[in-house]
């Protein structure tokens, strides 16, 4: 079963392991009012240079996971399974270690932007703050980058090669003796900032970096903390909800920007949201999520011609379209179960239209029921 | 005489800005400039647009929650922007709203029961308690819920729950007129669909005529026989739902339609179309508004500002242009239009 999850789509290159795995990933916290099972055995696979679309209501556990994998879990939390970013698992890391992880590996956005951000600082200086103060674990990244461009005004441009010949040895002198100055640092950082301000298509970088946060439009904002996350070239960047609190014509710009961004940088993309448009817009691959459990997963194309789980089927059919008129919502009965005291066996059964005497008895296993389409409901088997 | 059970004419609602030690006003933000509609009975108006361009204070300047700067407003033909006392409060049993967050919009110190009886009692719609609790329970199963909920209290219930509740209380003293200010927003798409049927089930069985106002496309199709897109505080075009859906005239139509993802991976949309953000409605820009963000923009539009004219029957569309943005391919768009209407 774990095997099927790892089959490629045609992007990815044969043979590639995905860069994040999530494994029977469970959260329970514990609340006055009981223990919250918020996440019930959780796979996941991201793919190397993908974007999964993670999909579902409110309470699924669709940001739990985000946080889960992050790191981000408040005390009260039990956490058990595994999460395997390059095959490290993040989930024994100490403090240190995971903090260490958020500076360079995993990068998230939020849905508010203005939460986020810091109101006094300016949107500069926030974005490369992580590169100064920690600027030992972002030295490399610093160097090689400075590096690159040296390079390219040389190959353009033959009469400035002394003095930056001079600036490159002294670069390749500082990669050598292992430490940078806080002002070297800070010059380089601001540089690589701009670039990413140039990469967002926020206009006039060079002000922009100067400028306090409520300068800012939401769709400004939203562009600056994806720069703030992506400053830091890491592996994965989770997208919780980034375009929930913006307009449509702004949300459009946003996603163009993503799907720009995912063939220029090398992150792969976890998008949260609950708006299958938005899934259909950017992802390549999709999960869907109900009260804590994947119940679906296949890539984007298969899974809106061919969903097989009732929840995917009452999700897509309770939504009404844009581009064509719709003469009945078909909605799901009921509502989100409490997970305090989470249905028995398919979480799904008491809302399920389809369910049979063996749904409130037996958790359905993961089938994969064609080449990476894999469904949790006993319908179809299990 | 027109047979519009709410009328508007020339409506206008400028927020003073007050600066400096004395407070003196040195600007206005125009949240709505010029706004003439009529709303039929029986048939759901959709207004629709962007945040800030001031949808939802035309709903209050129709409740009468906020005071018109200049211009009219009817309601079966009376003018109701300055009437008091008796007569806007018999006025405000015809209209009812239901709020955009039911977290907000119902007293958490309130029963259910008191929240629906108390307004039957104001108006003096039931003479008894024990008359009022009956009423009481038929809506509550009006719109789905069971008598026993009527003794709780609003944190015991969803969010779903919540907004029936709402609803129930709009419909407790027998309204003509419900205005819906994004009533689904906070909702899943789940118990949106449930909360839109209902709505759509009340209108049938109790003859209501709805003002709705969502900046969800999807949901506003759905719903709506009529819509306004509204854009910087004046009505960008208003047409019949397939008009506005299959054949949008004015460019800003055409861009939200556009931008509105639909869930179907074959329909990608590419780029976006529009650029960058709302302006300011202190500083509204030159000409047409929506120049600035316009693609199809044109040195014309700088300097007149468009009218709102007719563009075939029933519908109004403010663009020098008025093209049909979807049948005409790319090419017949811009440019070649412009010209000919400049000569």
């Amino acid at each position: 079963m774990r095997e099927s999850k790892l089959l490629e789509s045609p992007k990815t290159l044969a043979g590639e392991t995905p860069v994040l795995e999530v494994r029977d990933l469970r959260v329970v916290f514990h609340t006055y009012a009981g223990d919250v099972k918020a996440l019930d055995g959780v796979d996941l696979t991201l793919r190397r240079h993908e974007i999964l679309g993670v999909v579902g209501e409110s309470g699924c556990g669709k940001s739990v996971t985000a946080l889960a994998i992050a790191g981000l879990l408040p005390e009260n939390t039990t956490v058990s399974g595994q999460i395997l970013l390059d095959g490290r698992n993040l989930s024994e890391l100490g403090k240190e270690e995971m903090r260490q992880v958020r500076l360079k590996d995993v990068a998230q956005v939020f849905q508010d932007p203005m939460t986020y951000l810091n109101p006094v600082l300016q949107v500069g200086f926030q974005i490369i703050e992580a590169l100064i103060t920690e600027r030992r674990i972002y030295e490399k990244l610093l160097i090689d980058q400075r590096l690159q461009e040296i390079d390219q005004i040389e190959k353009q441009d033959t009469n400035t090669m002394q003095t930056l010949e001079k600036e490159r040895a002294s670069l390749q002198a500082s990669l050598q003796s292992g430490a940078i100055s806080k002002g070297q640092a800070r010059e380089l950082a601001r540089d690589i900032a701009i670039q990413y301000l140039k990469l967002v298509r926020l206009p006039e970088p060079e002000r922009v970096f100067k400028m306090y946060p409520f300068e800012l439009s939401g769709g400004m904002r939203q562009r600056a903390m994806i720069a703030m996350a992506l400053v830091k070239r890491p592996k994965v960047l989770l997208a919780d909800e980034i375009t929930t609190a913006l307009d449509v014509t702004v949300q459009a710009q946003i996603l163009a920007l993503l799907r720009e961004l995912r063939d220029k940088i090398d992150a792969s993309i976890v998008l949260i949201t609950h708006d299958l448009g938005v899934v259909s817009e950017v992802c390549d691959r999709v999960a869907v999520m109900y009260a804590g459990n994947v119940v679906e997963v296949a890539d984007l194309h298969e899974l809106f011609k061919n969903p097989l789980h009732p929840y995917t089927q009452g999700l897509m059919a309770a939504v009404p379209r844009p581009d064509r008129s719709t003469v009945k919502l078909e909605s799901i009965k009921g509502s989100v179960p409490d997970l305090i005291y989470p249905p028995s066996g398919c979480r799904f059964h008491p809302r399920c239209p389809k369910a049979f005497a063996a749904c409130p008895q037996r958790k359905p296993p993961p089938i994969e029921v064609s080449k990476g389409h894999q469904v949790e409901c006993l319908l179809y088997g299990g | 005489m027109t047979d519009y059970l709410v009328e508007t004419k020339g409506v206008y609602k400028w927020f003073p800005i007050k600066g400096g030690i004395l407070a003196r006003t040195t600007g206005y933000v125009k949240a709505v400039d010029d706004v003439s509609f009529g709303l039929k009975k029986g048939e759901t108006l959709g207004l629709v647009g962007e945040s800030g361009c001031g949808k939802t204070t035309v709903a209050r300047l129709i409740m009468r929650l906020l005071d018109v700067t200049k211009g009219q407003i009817f309601v079966d033909g009376e003018d109701v922007t300055k009437i008091r006392g008796v007569r806007l409060k018999s006025f405000r049993r015809k209209l009812q709203i239901v709020f955009q967050d039911p977290y907000a919009s119902l007293d958490p110190r309130q029963t259910v029961n008191s929240a629906l009886t108390e307004p039957m009692r104001i108006n003096h719609i039931v003479r008894t308690r024990s008359e009022a609790h009956d009423e009481a329970k038929r809506l509550i199963r009006v719109v789905g819920l069971n008598p026993d909920h009527l003794s709780r209290f609003p944190h015991e219930f969803s969010g779903g729950q919540r907004q029936r509740i709402a609803i129930a209380r709009a419909l407790a003293v027998e309204p003509e007129i419900v205005v819906l200010d994004e009533p689904t927003s906070s909702l899943d798409v789940s118990v949106q669909a449930q909360i839109l049927e209902l709505l759509k089930d009340l209108q049938k069985e109790f003859d209501l005529t709805y003002l709705f106002i969502s900046h969800n496309l999807p949901v506003i199709r759905y719903m709506c026989h009529r819509i306004i897109v509204m854009y910087l505080g004046k009505i960008a075009e208003e047409a019949d739902m397939l008009d506005i859906y299959e054949s949008p005239m004015h460019p800003y139509t055409y861009a939200l339609l556009s931008s509105a993802p639909i869930p179907d991976p074959d329909k990608r949309k590419g780029t976006a179309l529009l650029q960058g953000d709302v302006p300011s409605p202190i500083n509204i820009p030159s000409g047409c508004r929506f120049r600035t963000r316009c693609p199809f923009t044109t040195a014309f539009c700088a300097e007149t500002e468009p009218e709102l004219e007719e563009a075939g029957l029933g519908r109004l569309v403010r663009c020098h242009y008025k093209i049909d943005f979807v049948s005409k391919t790319a090419a017949e768009r811009p440019r070649a239009v412009a010209q000919s209407t400049q000569q």
